[in-house]
């Protein structure tokens, strides 16, 4: 009961963040959409691939032409850096929130109350579940209704229904995963502030591991240990399926991180 | 009106490393008492509060409200005490409604009367449109009435309160005062931490002081003021040479020809015993402050 009195509490307090980020992404799918539209109309995909640096081909593999393709520019918006930072920053910052109600003080009133510990962990995973899909969904809708209004000349061109949900699955699993880890550090930190810093080095350190993991084939060992390893939405778009461990590997770590945080909440001191 | 042990603290000790913030504590409130728990700030009485509200673990010992463990069976503990806290961790966007409404949820289904929250948002005089507005624009005041008000909405058995007239105009003291006398003559436990000794003097029954965590005094507040010493003058019609001796409790601080200046602990009777045959024109006696009785505990060095 407590933790669904807190999740109502929580969602109306995220409301205009979640909102604001779902409607910014849902605008950049139907721009992309209109940017892939405008280049198929004009042929421009061969020159585009002509203007990329032979380095950089070779770096980014096989998948420059998928990528440099209608479907390619439709779905950029599932792995574009910016987007992933962007859901990533919103499910650190919901995460975070039970750090941010003992540094506020609120979680005096709450937990004076006969609430247990667990509500606030469990309410956190909820809004964070909602509100992720949400996002996703509202990325989704973007996509499709783009392609509906901006691109019906290039239906068969569509990327498949198939493969924006293994890009969904794909991203909704990275999402989950750094949760997990948010909350895990969230829940012994001091302050949001500290909790949602620390999360922050480490996934750009995991990125950044994974990155130079895919560059070097020295350090691609040590790429396992990054979970952006196991996100590889290029592979999709050149038409490979999910590979189910991938996201599995990915979710076990958000689900070990969350569990942590039930212990870890429940045994610390406020 | 007591009937049984409100609070039972047992050999309750928390340490943070090195610092130990509470060493040993025993203490016992009695059901429908108004407590005044007492120290400087640090000497741990907001850990000993946290402690008992389960925000905080004990290294070693245990308390309990009504008879649940506060670790242990903490929910039910919980369930029976309405908590006003120091520092009160309002979010700044929410409206003071909003956070009756979710501490109301949070104290179960039908714990809170509209009708009993209406009463108390009246008597602190916060009306529907401050309840209405948001809490960045609440004064200091306001925001602790409002956290009187979700304190006591539940009409809990218990209060926890800590500082709770910090801030209040006095007027509103009085309004908080008059709140306190209602609920105790409903039977209601009531344990506060303040600094303001004068109020503690005019509303709790009993006080405990800590100083460094470990309990220095525990006393009725009648009987503090009853062993407190008493400065008596006393004038004489004519020249009456100092006492040889004075009886027990008493003590000759200073005199003049016609002057004796006596320090009085407990009763008067003995002095005036000794006074009889001497031709005393007056007797003017001062009653100790309450701060300079309880100053000494606050210091370090006495017992």
């Amino acid at each position: 009961m407590a933790t669904f009195i807190l999740l109502r509490h929580s969602l109306r307090r995220a409301r205009t963040l979640v909102l604001g980020i779902a409607l910014v992404l849902f605008g950049f799918q139907l721009v992309l959409t209109a940017v892939a539209a405008s280049l198929q109309r004009t042929n421009a995909f061969g020159a585009l691939a002509t203007m990329i640096p032979e380095f950089f081909r070779q770096f980014i593999g096989p998948s420059t032409l998928a990528m440099l393709s209608f479907a390619g520019i439709v779905c950029a918006g599932y792995f574009h850096p910016i987007v992933i930072a962007s859901i990533l920053a919103l499910v650190v910052a919901l995460a975070t929130e039970p750090a941010a109600e003992i540094d506020a003080g609120f979680a005096d009133l709450v937990f004076s109350r006969p609430t247990p510990r667990h509500s606030a962990v469990s309410r956190s995973v909820l809004v964070i579940a909602l509100s992720t899909a949400f996002v996703l969904a509202a990325m989704v809708a973007g996509t499709r209704i783009g392609l509906h209004l901006l691109a019906p000349a290039y239906q068969r061109d569509w990327p498949s229904p198939r493969l924006l949900l293994s890009l969904v699955a794909s991203l909704g699993a990275l999402a989950w995963c750094w949760a997990g880890v948010a909350m895990a550090i969230a829940v012994r930190a001091p302050r949001r502030g500290v909790a949602g810093g620390a999360t922050g080095v480490l996934a750009l350190a995991a990125f950044l591991v994974d990155y130079v993991g895919r560059a070097w084939p020295a350090a691609q060992i040590w790429a396992r240990l990054s979970p952006f390893h196991y996100f590889s939405p290029l592979e999709l778009l050149m038409g490979t399926r999910l590979r189910p461990a991938n996201v599995a590997v990915l979710v076990a770590v958000g689900c070990a991180g969350i569990a942590a945080s039930y212990v870890l909440f429940a045994r610390r001191d406020i | 009106m007591s009937t049984g042990t409100a609070i039972a603290i047992r050999a309750l000790t928390k340490r943070y490393g090195r610092l130990t913030a509470v060493r040993d504590l025993d203490l016992d409130v009695e059901v429908g008492e108004i407590f005044g728990f007492l120290g400087v700030n640090g000497a741990g009485k907001s850990t000993t509060i946290r402690i008992l509200l389960d925000f905080v673990r004990p290294t070693t010992g245990r308390a309990s409200i009504l008879g649940h463990d506060c670790q242990t069976d903490g929910l039910a503990a919980r369930a029976a005490v309405g908590y006003l806290p120091g520092e009160l961790g309002f979010y700044e966007d929410m409206t003071g409604d909003a956070v009756l409404d979710v501490t109301a949820r949070l104290s179960g289904a039908g714990a809170v009367r509209a009708a009993y929250r209406r009463e108390l948002s009246d008597r602190l005089e916060l009306s529907a449109s401050d309840l209405g507005r948001r809490i960045r624009d609440y004064s200091t005041g306001m925001k602790r009435k409002l956290g009187i008000v979700q304190a006591f909405q539940a009409d809990p058995s218990m209060l926890v309160l800590d500082e709770p007239t910090e801030g209040l105009d006095p007027l509103m003291q009085e309004a908080f005062y008059a709140l306190l006398g209602d609920v105790r003559r409903r039977g209601r436990t009531i344990f506060m931490s303040s600094h303001v000794l004068s109020e503690v003097e005019r509303v709790c029954d009993r006080i405990a002081v800590i100083r460094k965590g470990t309990l220095v005094l525990m006393s009725t507040v009648d009987d503090l003021r009853r062993i407190a010493a008493r400065r008596v003058r006393v004038i004489f019609d004519a020249a009456a040479p100092p006492p040889r001796a004075l009886p027990e409790g008493c003590e000759l601080v200073d005199s003049a020809p016609t002057e004796w200046h006596v320090r009085v602990r407990g009763p008067l009777g003995p002095l005036l015993a000794q006074l009889e045959g001497l031709r005393v024109r007056d007797l003017q006696v001062h009653e100790v402050p309450f701060e300079e009785v309880l100053r000494p505990y606050y210091r370090e060095n006495t017992t």
